[in-house]
C-alpha cells in the first residue's frame, strides 16, 4: 500500500494548517475583548441612508439626521411641540406669519454661531426647494429679520395646522448658510458630511458598513446629550440583526424586525422588547373609487363587513398589532367618531344584494383584482382578504408586483383595490383624501376619492390655529371617511423596538415624528453596584465616568472550546508519533 | 519571441471579445429595466413626497427625456469609461463600485482559497484512500455541504460561533468604534470578522471541489502513464505532486476561475447575511432603489471581470499544462 513517507507528508501538511488556524484564533482572542467602551449606543439600520440630509431622505436618513440637525421647534418626549432653536414663538394669523425668537449662543458643529441669516436662508432657499413637504407647504416663503435674534417667517400660503408641526419637525431644520450658499444642494458634499447644531456631530461614514456620530460638547441644551457616541451599523438582513442582538453586538433596533422574532427575543433576559405604536402607521385596504363596481359605497361597506380584522391580526402579526376602524390615531383626534364595521358576513351579503350584485349561477357576484406588493406582511393580509371575500361571493384575483410597479399602477388608476401601509398624520391625509390632489402622482389621492364635505372640512382645518378645534374638525373628517371608506383601515402597525436592558432614558421607543427623534436623553446604565442616582432628565450625565468594568473577556464556553480543540490535536500528534515507531 | 507574439495575439483576441460582451450587457440591461413599469423619480423622492417635488426630481435627472436618447447618452458615456452617475449615491458609479470592490475581492479570494485548499486536500485523500473508510466519510460530508443552501450554512455558523460561543462576530468588517492601536491589530480584527463569511463560502465551494478533485484524480491514477511512473519506482510524494496532482488539478482550476469571476459580481446572500459591504449588497441596494446607472455599471463591471479573469485562468493553464500552450 501507500508508502509511509507520503502518508506522513499529507498528515503533517494537514496538521500544520490546522495548527496555523488555531494559532490565528488564539491571536485573535485579545480582540474579542475590545468592544467599544463607555456610553456608546450601537444601533442597526436595515437599509442604508443614501445621504444624510434633513429634507429629502427616507426614514433611515431621517433617524441619523435628527441627531445632527435642529429645528426652530421640536417635539418633546410626549409628542408635544416645544421650543427648539427658538426660545419662543408667536403666530400672527392676521399677517399670516410666524415670529420666532432665537436662542442665544447656539453654535454649528464647525464652531460658527447660528444667526437669523441661517434661518432666512433655510426657509427661503432650502426648504421651499429641497424639502419633501416644504416644496408644497412653504413655497414662496419670505423671512424678515426683525433684529439679531428674531425673525418673521411668512409662507406663501398661511396653513398653521400643517406648518407648525412641520416647523417642529426635521423637515424644517436650520442649516448653515455659510456652507451652502450659492451651492447646488444635491451635488454638494454637505449631504455626506453634514454639519448642524444638533446633539451629535457627524464623525465618519463607511458606506455599506456604519456611521459614527459623536457627542456635541457645545450643545445648547446644557448637559445633553448623555451618550458619547452613537454607532449606526448597516445590517440589511433581519436575521443577522436578531443574531447581533442576541450576541450582544447591538444595543437598539427600532425597525426591520418581523413579528415572528417576538417570541424568541422576549425570552432573552438581556433584552427589552417594546411593541410600539409610534410612529403611527396603518395597514389598510385601499379602493380605486373610479372602478365601476367599487365606486358604489355599499360595496365598499360590504367588503368592510366581510373582513375579520381580529383574525388577521392574530394570524399575520401574532396578535401584536391593534385592530382599527379609524382613519386617524388617538394622538391627532379621539377616534371614537369612526364608524365601526364588526365582522358580519351576513350583513355583507345583504349589502351586496342591495347594491345590485346578487350571486350568479356559479355562486359568485363579481370578480376583482387585488394589487399587492412583494412584501410578506401585506401579501399575507391580501391572501386572507381574498378568502374572506370569496365567502361572500366576491371572486378575488391577486396580482403581486414590486414596489415601483405597485405605485405606478395606482397612479395610473390601473387597479381595483390594494393592500398597503400608510403613515398616519393629518397633513398627509390632506393630500391623500382631498379632491384637488387627484391625478397628482404617487402618494396623493390615487383612490380618486372625492367628497366635497371632506374637502371643506380639510380646508377649515388647515387654517385653524386652535388645537382643540383642529381635533374637532379631524373627528368630523374621520366620521366622513369611515362612512365613505376610500380605505378600510385594518390594523395599527406595531414596531418592535428591541434594546439591551441597560439602555435607559425616555427617548426609546422612538417614533414621535416618523423615526426622526433625537436620542439625547438616552444613556447606558453601567452594571456597577451603584445605579445612577439622577433621573435621566437631570442635566448631569448619570454615567460621566467610563465604567471600569473588566473588558467582557471571551466567555468560558469559547475558552473551553479552544482548550478542547488543543487537547484533541495533541492527542492526534501523540498517536501519529506512536505509529511512526 | 514566437511565444511572446502568440501570447500577445491571444490576449488581443480576448480584449476584442470584451466589446460585444459589454455592448450586449449594456443593451440587455437597459432594455430590461426600461420594460419594468414603475417610476424612478417617485422612488428617488422617498416615502412620502409631494407631486411638485417628484416633478423636480424628474427634471434634475433627465428622466423626462425619451428612452432612446437616454440609451444613446449612456452608450456614449460608457465608451469614454464613464459609467455614469449613481442616482442614489450622487457620485460617479465607478467610484461607488470601486469603494465596494476590495471587500468583495477579499471575501471572494479567501472564501475560494478555503474552498480550494479544503476541497483539494479532502478530494485527494478521498481518492488516494478510496478503499478505506475515510473516503465515504469525506464524500458524504461533501455531499451534505453540496446540498445545503448557503444561508443555512451561514446561519448555522452564526448561531454556533457568534451567538452560542461568541468566538466570532456576527457581521461587519471591523469592530466599529474601537480605535486600533496599530495596523497589525486592525488586520487581525478584519481577519477575525472575515472568518465566518469566508468559511461559509469556503464550505460551499469545498463540496464541489472535493467531488471534482476526486474524480479527476481517480482518472489520473488509473491511467497507464501513472502506472508507468509508479513502476519506475518513484517516490510516492513525487508520484503524487509531480504526476498525479498536476494533471488532476486542471479541471479544478477551470472551475475555480469561472467561480472567481462570478464571485467578483458579488456574493449577495453571504454578504447581506454577514453585513459585508461588498458589491453583492450594492447590487441589492441598486435594485431596490432602482438606481439604473449603478445597476448597469455593476453589470458591465461584472461582465468585464468575468472575461478578464477567464483570460487570466487561460494563462495559468498554459503554465500548468504545457499541452495547452503548444496548442496556441
Amino acid at each position: 500500500m501507500g508508502s509511509r513517507k507520503y502518508v506522513e507528508g499529507v498528515k503533517w501538511l494537514g496538521l500544520g494548517s490546522m495548527l496555523l488556524v488555531i494559532a490565528s484564533v488564539l491571536a485573535m482572542i485579545p480582540i474579542l475583548s475590545s468592544q467599544p467602551q463607555g456610553n456608546v449606543l450601537r444601533v442597526a439600520l436595515i437599509s442604508e441612508p443614501r445621504f444624510l440630509d434633513p429634507y429629502w431622505g427616507g426614514w433611515n436618513t431621517g433617524f441619523v439626521s435628527a441627531q445632527i440637525f435642529d429645528s426652530l421647534l421640536q417635539y418633546d418626549v410626549n409628542g408635544n411641540i416645544v421650543p427648539g432653536l427658538a426660545k419662543s414663538y408667536e403666530i400672527l394669523p392676521e399677517e399670516g406669519a410666524y415670529v420666532f425668537v432665537l436662542r442665544e449662543g447656539v453654535k454649528f458643529h464647525d464652531g460658527k454661531p447660528l444667526t437669523p441669516e441661517d434661518v432666512k436662508f433655510s426657509f427661503e432657499v432650502l426648504i421651499p426647494n429641497y424639502d419633501t413637504f416644504g416644496v408644497e407647504y412653504f413655497a414662496n416663503t419670505t423671512v424678515e429679520i426683525i433684529n439679531s435674534s428674531a425673525v418673521k417667517i411668512k409662507p406663501g400660503k398661511f396653513l398653521p395646522a400643517i406648518q407648525i408641526p412641520l416647523i417642529a419637525s426635521l423637515d424644517c431644520a436650520i442649516l448653515p448658510k455659510h456652507l451652502l450658499e450659492g451651492k447646488d444642494y444635491y451635488q454638494s458634499d454637505f449631504i455626506y458630511k453634514p454639519i448642524g447644531t444638533g446633539p451629535f456631530m457627524f464623525k465618519e461614514w463607511v458606506k455599506g458598513s456604519h456611521i459614527i456620530l459623536v457627542k456635541n460638547p457645545d450643545y445648547w441644551d446644557k448637559g445633553k446629550p448623555l451618550l458619547d457616541q452613537i454607532i449606526i451599523r448597516i445590517i440589511t438582513d433581519a436575521s443577522s440583526i436578531v443574531a447581533a442582538l442576541q450576541a450582544g453586538e447591538l444595543d437598539y433596533v427600532f425597525r426591520g424586525l418581523p413579528y415572528e422574532v417576538y417570541p424568541t427575543l422576549i425570552k432573552n433576559p438581556k433584552l427589552d422588547v417594546i411593541p410600539s405604536l409610534n410612529p403611527p402607521y396603518k395597514l389598510v385596504v385601499q379602493f380605486n373609487c373610479q372602478h365601476p363596481i367599487l365606486s358604489n359605497k355599499l360595496v365598499r361597506q360590504a367588503i368592510a363587513y366581510a373582513i375579520n380584522k381580529t383574525e388577521i391580526v392574530e394570524k399575520v402579526t401574532l396578535g401584536l398589532a391593534k385592530v382599527t376602524y379609524s382613519f386617524l390615531t388617538e394622538r391627532y383626534a379621539p377616534t371614537t367618531n369612526a364608524v365601526v364595521y364588526e365582522y358580519n358576513p351576513a350583513k355583507a351579503e345583504e349589502l351586496l344584494d342591495k347594491a345590485g350584485y346578487p350571486r350568479r349561477g356559479d355562486g359568485t357576484r363579481f370578480t376583482l383584482e387585488l394589487l399587492l406588493r412583494n412584501e410578506p406582511e401585506e401579501m399575507n393580509v391580501g391572501y386572507m382578504i381574498r378568502d374572506y371575500l370569496s365567502k361572500v361571493g366576491i371572486k378575488v384575483e391577486t396580482k403581486v408586483v414590486e414596489f415601483g410597479t405597485w405605485l405606478d399602477l395606482q397612479v395610473k388608476g390601473q387597479y381595483d383595490f390594494n393592500v398597503g401601509k400608510y403613515w398616519i398624520v393629518p397633513f398627509w391625509h390632506y393630500q391623500l383624501f382631498t379632491t384637488k390632489y387627484i391625478g397628482k402622482g404617487a402618494f396623493t389621492n390615487t383612490m380618486f376619492y372625492s367628497n366635497p364635505e371632506v374637502d371643506k372640512l380639510f380646508e377649515q382645518w388647515i387654517s385653524e390655529t386652535n388645537p382643540e378645534k383642529q381635533k374637532e374638525l379631524l373627528m368630523k373628517i374621520d366620521n366622513h371617511l369611515s362612512t365613505d371608506l376610500p380605505w378600510i383601515p385594518i390594523y395599527d402597525i406595531v414596531w418592535l423596538n428591541v434594546k439591551g436592558k441597560y439602555v435607559k432614558g425616555p427617548d426609546i421607543p422612538i417614533g414621535r415624528y416618523v423615526f426622526f427623534d433625537k436620542l439625547y436623553n438616552t444613556y447606558i446604565e453601567t452594571t456597577q453596584v451603584t445605579p445612577p442616582t439622577q433621573t435621566p432628565t437631570t442635566p448631569t450625565s448619570p454615567t460621566t465616568t467610563p465604567s471600569p468594568t473588566p473588558s467582557p473577556a471571551p466567555d468560558i464556553m469559547s475558552i473551553s472550546t479552544i482548550i478542547i480543540v488543543i487537547i484533541v490535536l495533541g492527542m492526534v500528534v501523540l498517536l501519529l508519533l506512536k505509529r511512526r515507531k | 519571441m514566437r511565444e511572446l507574439i502568440s501570447v500577445f495575439y491571444r490576449f488581443s483576441i480576448r480584449l476584442l471579445l470584451l466589446i460585444p460582451v459589454v455592448l450586449a450587457v449594456i443593451t440587455i440591461g437597459f432594455v430590461l429595466m426600461k420594460l419594468f413599469p414603475g417610476d424612478p423619480a417617485v422612488l428617488l423622492a422617498g416615502e412620502a413626497a409631494s407631486p411638485q417635488y417628484i416633478e423636480r426630481i424628474r427634471e434634475i435627472y433627465g428622466l423626462d427625456k425619451p428612452v432612446w436618447e437616454q440609451y444613446l447618452l449612456y452608450l456614449e458615456r460608457v465608451m469614454m469609461l464613464d459609467l455614469g452617475y449613481s442616482l442614489s449615491y450622487k457620485r460617479p458609479v465607478l467610484d461607488v463600485i470601486l469603494t465596494r470592490l476590495p471587500y468583495t475581492v477579499i471575501l471572494a479570494i479567501s472564501g475560494l482559497s478555503i474552498g480550494l485548499i479544503l476541497g483539494l486536500f479532502l478530494g485527494i485523500i478521498s481518492a488516494w484512500y478510496r478503499k478505506k473508510l475515510i473516503s465515504p466519510i469525506i464524500n458524504s460530508i461533501a455531499f451534505i455541504f453540496y446540498s445545503t443552501p448557503v444561508y443555512v450554512i451561514g446561519q448555522f455558523l452564526i448561531y454556533y460561533f457568534a451567538i452560542t460561543y461568541r468566538v466570532f462576530p456576527v457581521g461587519g468588517v471591523v469592530t466599529i468604534g474601537v480605535e486600533h492601536r496599530n495596523f497589525y491589530t486592525y488586520v487581525l480584527d478584519v481577519l477575525w470578522h472575515l472568518t465566518l463569511p469566508s468559511l461559509t463560502l469556503g464550505l460551499v465551494f469545498m463540496a464541489s471541489y472535493v467531488k471534482l478533485t476526486r474524480s479527476s484524480f481517480l482518472e489520473v491514477i488509473s491511467s497507464s502513464y501513472f502506472l508507468a511512473a509508479r513502476s519506475m519506482g518513484l517516490r510516492n510524494s513525487t508520484l503524487l505532486f509531480k504526476h498525479a496532482l498536476r494533471n488532476a488539478i486542471i479541471p479544478v482550476i477551470t472551475l475555480a476561475g469561472v467561480q472567481l469571476g462570478m464571485l467578483i459580481g458579488g456574493v449577495i446572500i453571504t454578504e447581506s447575511m454577514f453585513s459585508w459591504p461588498g458589491i453583492g449588497q450594492l447590487t441589492m441596494e441598486a435594485v431596490s432603489t432602482r438606481d439604473y446607472p449603478l445597476l448597469l455599471g455593476i453589470f458591465i463591471f461584472t461582465s468585464i471581470a468575468v472575461v478578464v479573469i477567464n483570460a487570466i485562468v487561460d494563462f495559468i493553464y498554459s503554465i500548468i499544462d504545457p499541452r495547452i500552450k503548444d496548442r496556441w
